[in-house]
């Protein structure tokens, strides 16, 4: 062993930090070397003389009147709680949980504007790709596919009827409506007609999933 | 957990004024010998004192159960004590005289302290000198040195209540120990 590592070891020696059979190694090296030897006398009495002097000196300067004083100030400061206990309880569990509290609210917000977004209006809305909107017919509430015509994407109407005569290659959802399909119409994705709440749920979610996952 | 401390931190976060003052009680001495070492002065060391038991009033529905109270309330302390050595960097001699109030000194503006000052009490010259080498110590050792030698909290403690890796605090106290061994040299 040599003597910074020597030196090292009695600072841990000293913090009760040494292990096992290092308290051997450090003994052995001590007692050959005369400098460490001392620098670990010298460092134990640091500590020895350090502790004594903190901790006696100190409890003979202060009298029991003035830890009274203290005490005393230190209540009489102390502000009125006006919150009520319910409320107080509730922010201290918020203040435990951030991770339930953020969820939480992160549901609350998804449900809300689901909701929200199902209740709208009766508006026809039509979503399909701008090459295939072009080719689309609208009357009324109804949106006609012609014959002779393919759509290449996704048709997607809701609050209106689909009367599909051409062909197309995509899925066509219906959502509050009806479908027709013409003898002369083919649709090579699926089809779908939702009415209720329930369905229409379904749908989003796994719309949703679509969007996010590309298949 | 200390079962008697957090029987009194719930009780006083119901309003249990009674409660708060057993804390108060269980830890003014203690955080007035850390402050006041760390600070050298008596009005300082009770304004810490004050401040930090309302800081703790003031946040025990924050105060979280995995922490020990003592941890938590020594925390708060040396941060205290750190604040205000470092707002007092810009030191002024005291023997100098004052610019806006003439044929005053700095002495004069220091509210007298009447009660024994600490060159009166019984301290040997060696305990003089640990005083004046703890004192001079950067404050990073000192705050160490100070938590280990007062309240002889493990490296562990030390390192919750600052905040820091146990490492950290080893370093720390490895390099003040060598400090006040060096200041003390002669004496030992």
């Amino acid at each position: 062993m040599n003597c910074k590592v020597a030196v090292e070891f009695i600072h841990q020696y000293l913090d009760g930090e040494l292990e096992g059979n290092q308290h051997e190694q450090l003994k052995s090296h001590l007692n050959q070397c005369d400098s460490c030897m001392k620098t670990y006398e010298q460092y134990e009495r640091t500590d020895a003389l350090a502790k004594y002097t903190l901790q006696s000196s100190i409890v003979s300067e202060r009298s029991t009147a003035d830890a009274t004083k203290l005490r005393q100030s230190i209540l009489a400061q102390l502000p009125t709680k006006h919150q009520t206990k319910s409320k107080a309880r509730f922010v201290r569990w918020l203040y435990r949980y951030p991770g339930l509290t953020a969820a939480a609210v992160f549901i609350a917000v998804m449900i809300v504007s689901l909701f929200a977004s199902w209740d709208q209006d009766s508006k026809l809305i039509i979503s399909a790709s701008q090459d295939d909107l072009q080719h689309v017919v609208i009357q009324g509430n109804t949106i006609i596919v012609p014959e002779g015509i393919e759509l290449t994407g996704d048709l997607v109407v809701e609050n209106g009827i689909v009367e599909v005569k051409g062909a197309v290659s995509g899925n066509v959802t219906v959502i509050d409506g009806k479908m027709v399909l013409a003898s002369t119409g083919h649709i090579a994705g699926q089809s779908k007609v939702i009415d209720q709440a329930l369905d229409w749920f379904w749908y989003k979610v796994t719309s949703s999933f679509n969007e996010v996952i590309p298949q | 957990m200390n079962l008697l401390e957090s029987q009194l931190v719930k009780l006083a976060l119901k309003g249990d004024q009674a409660a708060f003052a057993e804390l108060v009680d269980l830890y003014q001495e203690k955080l007035y010998h850390m402050a006041y070492r760390m600070l050298n002065n008596r009005q300082e060391a009770e304004d810490v004192v004050q401040d930090t038991f309302l800081r703790v009033y003031n946040n025990l529905e924050r105060y979280i159960d995995t922490m020990k109270f003592s941890t938590w309330i020594y925390r708060i302390a040396t941060n205290l004590c750190i604040d205000r050595l470092r707002k007092r960097k810009p030191i002024y001699s005291l023997d100098a005289e004052s610019s806006e109030y003439e044929g005053l000194d700095g002495y004069s503006m220091i509210p007298s302290d009447n009660r024994t000052p600490e060159s009166e009490l019984l301290l040997s010259e060696t305990q003089r000198i640990i005083h004046q080498a703890i004192d001079s110590l950067p404050p990073k050792y000192k705050t160490v040195m100070i938590l280990r030698y007062i309240h002889e909290l493990s490296l562990q403690e030390v390192g919750d209540i600052l905040d820091m890796p146990v490492t950290t605090i080893k370093t720390r106290v490895h390099r003040g120990r060598e400090f006040l061994r060096k200041k003390l040299e002669y004496r030992l």
